[in-house]
């Protein structure tokens, strides 16, 4: 089954040519009710990281291209979060976007792709990526980003954080999309995101260290910290993370000794990182925790 | 398969395979190809819908109904001369293969924004890895070429 549709606009009509291998539908019901009869779709938001895959990843299977449909493109912005439609191209957040979203998310957007990348990859593009975790992922999972999920007949919010099993598959229903990200606006005072070697697929070994803390007037009202180990493993401290809560600044030895010592206690830290990781990591924290001051 | 879009306003038809780079195709039209593979060498960029667009990013079957410009497609463009005539004055004319990605990057920022701070500018001139031109040129390139385009099209008082 396939559906006429254009990619862009031109100067004139250009007679809609069915492209048997590409659907491009127009709306999101369209999509979901074509997931909804064949499952055996690639769906494509831009494309930018099928490109680079192996061909065997990706032949024999219809592409579901998805850029076109309007309710995916809309970005809504509320009091408190602002909503981002899964195929909004990356360089169009960082136009408007850049007055209200969080630094952090502006800094790991960027880092998406330089300008002319930008303007074709997506955020739900992003996300999706089996088996792979990027840098823009973690840090929008560091600041308590959701997702939606439709089908035809459901939709259903899920934390970010909880879209990948600890083996990096998607939690993604047959017949399911992601259709919006929700960000929370939340004013991160300090932030850090740092990577090590090449975060993208196939660019070798990759170590990204993420921060992010909010303080008032009494100390520290939040805390951050993340490690994202060659796009596939994560180390979140959300004990040692909690315990900073509501502590003055600067931090005593001891609390400073508490946080590293949790980190260096953690599997993956000893089983994932080399020598050199460990030490970047660690310093990392210790350099974060210094900017708190 | 065949996708039909219009390049520089004319109509082009191209037999494609649907996923693969868009680059390789364009290039049989512009003569250009990019050697890096993910955007970064700006060779292969073109103007797509005013944005521009690394085309080994972009799978072909998106050239479909899309309108793409390049240099060439410019001239009539009062931006776009203004851009020019702000590369030469500035030196950046030696870079010959990503030029073309240069003045496409300036385009779209100075369509966003006439005269962009300097925190705009290094969203911009972060990503720059040709090694004929310096970021800083680029950005004093950008600037000129702003304020140039927005003294002439201010209106004059009465």
């Amino acid at each position: 089954m396939s559906s006429r549709g254009k990619a862009g606009s031109g100067p004139g009509p250009i007679d809609s040519v069915q492209m048997p291998d590409v659907v491009v539908p127009q709306s999101l019901g369209e999509v979901l009710q074509l997931l909804r009869h064949t499952t055996d779709r690639a769906v494509w938001a831009g494309g930018t990281w099928w490109l680079h895959q192996p061909e065997s990843a990706r032949r024999d299977r219809q592409i579901l291209a998805i850029h076109s449909v309007r309710e995916l493109r809309r970005v809504v912005r509320t009091g408190h979060h602002v909503e981002i439609g899964a195929t909004v191209p990356a360089g169009r957040l960082l136009g408007a976007g850049r007055r209200f979203l969080p630094a952090l998310a502006v800094e790991a957007i960027h880092r998406v792709g330089p300008p002319p990348v930008r303007n074709v990859a997506t955020l739900g593009g992003a996300l999706a990526i089996p088996g792979t975790t990027l840098p823009v992922t973690a840090v929008l999972q560091l600041i308590d980003t959701s997702i939606e999920l439709r089908r035809q007949g459901n939709s259903r919010w899920m934390s970010l954080g909880h879209f990948r099993d600890p083996t990096g598959v998607l939690r993604i229903d047959e017949g399911e999309i992601i259709t919006r990200l929700r960000i929370p606006l939340r004013n991160w005072t300090h932030w850090m995101i740092h990577t090590y070697g090449q975060p993208f697929p196939g660019g070798g070994p990759s170590l990204t260290l993420l921060g992010a803390a909010s303080m008032d007037k009494t100390g520290i009202d939040e805390f951050r910290f993340a490690l994202l180990i060659n796009g596939k493993r994560q180390i979140r401290l959300r004990a040692a993370e909690t315990d900073l809560v509501g502590k003055a600044v600067p931090l005593t030895e001891r609390d400073r000794r508490t946080i590293l010592g949790s980190l260096e206690d953690n599997l993956l830290f000893g089983s994932e990182l080399d020598d050199l990781g460990r030490w970047r990591a660690s310093n990392g924290l210790r350099g974060f925790l210094q900017k708190l001051q | 398969m065949e996708v039909t879009f219009y390049y520089n306003g004319t109509k082009q038809t191209v037999s494609v395979v649907p996923d693969t780079p868009a680059h390789q195709y364009l290039s049989e039209v512009h003569g250009r190809r990019g050697q890096c593979g993910d955007g970064s060498c700006l060779q292969c960029t073109v103007l797509m819908g005013n944005r521009v667009t690394a085309t080994c990013a972009l799978p072909a079957y998106r050239l479909h109904g899309a309108e793409i410009v390049d240099i060439n497609g410019l001239h009539n463009d009062t931006l776009y001369y203004d851009i020019r005539r702000a590369f030469e004055k500035i030196g950046i004319t030696r870079c010959g293969e990503a030029l073309q990605g240069l003045v496409f990057l300036a385009y779209q920022l100075l369509g966003e924004n006439p005269l962009p701070g300097d925190e705009e500018l290094r969203e911009y001139s972060r990503h720059m890895t040709t090694r004929c031109v310096s970021r800083d040129e680029f950005e004093r390139a950008v600037r000129l070429a702003g304020r140039v385009h927005t003294r002439k099209h201010r209106e004059l008082p009465r």
